[in-house]
């Protein structure tokens, strides 16, 4: 089933004074968002905030929404607004520890799983010294999902421009580790 | 192929090659170490991407976002814009026509000073109108709002060139009649 049709249908019943159909929205895009939001500021509770700020900011917004594009990449757009404003007010950033315990693996023993948890601390460091528009792709791409396409769309940018922002943002990423692992 | 191309390694591992591209491209890491080498590399950039340690949302979430949400007449919101806009297109031609009509008037040597005048005021009015219009069009969304003008213009067309004739003629009286001038 085409989920973009039942959005599109919610929506229309939000325009039409529906205002409780929204929470069916608010339950589907609330994951997605909220990640999106949390790997780009690095705050859990600013992040849960600023998820709550994006719908409610939708839903305000919700008659310029242009049907012609995906509500998906609308919330993105508006998430990435908030946290963007958020990173630029909230300089110096002050970085959460992290807490990297899900390694789906159980065959790896305990020093090949410290050594990964390792390798991941250090990746999502590296994201964060990379430029705002570089970490905006490589959060949409690898921890949202979302295809070049779908980038394309919540930017505003041609599909080029993301796959060239993509690239540069893994090749730093991948220097950054390697200058990280020959300092070891 | 060319060898140790980062962005074709990068396309196979976004799955971005074409069927041939792809088949090519295996062929060519089997006997080439240094690409299979940065193919790893990459690999391992890929895989700690997966698994990665996220918030899940509050328990509440959904209600406290519900509970915030305050009344919107969508309905009322919409008409509000498209008179905005509606004045706005209006005012714009308005001010269009009576920068182009009135310099072509001939109201004597006095009216020089009127002409250099309107001609001042034509300007400023023209770019306050791009202004307007940047603002209106290109600071929110320029497809959108290109949208809307095209869906405005045709579906509000009687009214623009109603209200458009009556401000040209409200100016010809203003200058002949209330000015005193004759053309």
């Amino acid at each position: 089933m085409n989920t973009e049709v039942i959005d599109e249908d919610v929506v229309k019943k939000c325009l039409e004074g529906d205002k409780e159909a929204f929470a069916i929205l608010v339950d589907k895009y609330k994951k997605p968002v909220l990640h999106f939001i949390y790997r780009m500021i690095k705050n859990k509770e600013e992040a849960n905030d600023l998820a709550q700020e994006t719908f409610i900011k939708a839903y305000e917004n919700l008659w310029r929404f242009n049907r012609d594009k995906k509500f998906s990449s609308w919330m993105y757009q508006i998430a990435k607004n908030l946290s963007l404003d958020y990173l630029k007010k909230k300089k110096p950033l002050y970085l959460e520890d992290e807490v990297i315990e899900n390694c789906r693996d159980v065959t790896e023993g305990p020093e090949e799983m410290i050594a990964r948890s390792e390798t991941k601390k250090e990746l999502l460091e590296a994201v964060e010294k990379l430029s705002t528009h570089l970490k905006t792709v490589v959060v949409l791409y690898h921890i949202n999902n979302l295809s070049y396409k779908e980038i394309s769309e919540v930017l505003d940018v041609p599909l080029y421009t993301v796959k060239n922002q993509l690239f540069k943002a893994r090749k730093k990423l991948k220097v950054i580790l390697q200058e990280r692992s020959d300092a070891r | 192929m060319k060898c140790c191309n980062e962005s074709l390694i990068i396309e196979y591992l976004d799955g971005e090659l074409s069927q041939k591209q792809y088949k090519r491209f295996e062929e060519h890491i089997k006997n080439c170490s240094k690409c299979r080498a940065l193919l790893e590399e990459y690999k391992i950039l890929y895989d700690n991407f997966e698994d990665i340690d996220l918030p899940e949302p509050e328990q509440d979430f959904t209600a406290d976002v519900m509970t915030s949400l305050s009344k919107v007449d969508f309905k009322k919101k919409k008409v509000t814009r498209k008179v905005f806009l509606t004045i706005a297109a209006v005012f714009l031609l308005g001010v269009t026509a009576f920068g182009y009509w009135l310099p072509l008037q001939n109201m004597g040597p006095i009216w020089d000073v009127m002409k250099l005048f309107s001609s001042i005021l034509y300007g400023i009015f023209e770019s306050l109108g791009v202004i307007l219009n940047l603002v209106l069009f290109i600071g929110e969304n320029v497809l959108e709002g290109l949208n809307l003008l095209t869906g405005l213009l045709v579906k509000n067309s009687y009214l623009l060139v109603v209200l458009s004739v009556s401000m040209v003629l409200v100016e010809i009286i203003f200058i002949k009649y209330i000015c005193g001038v004759k053309s």
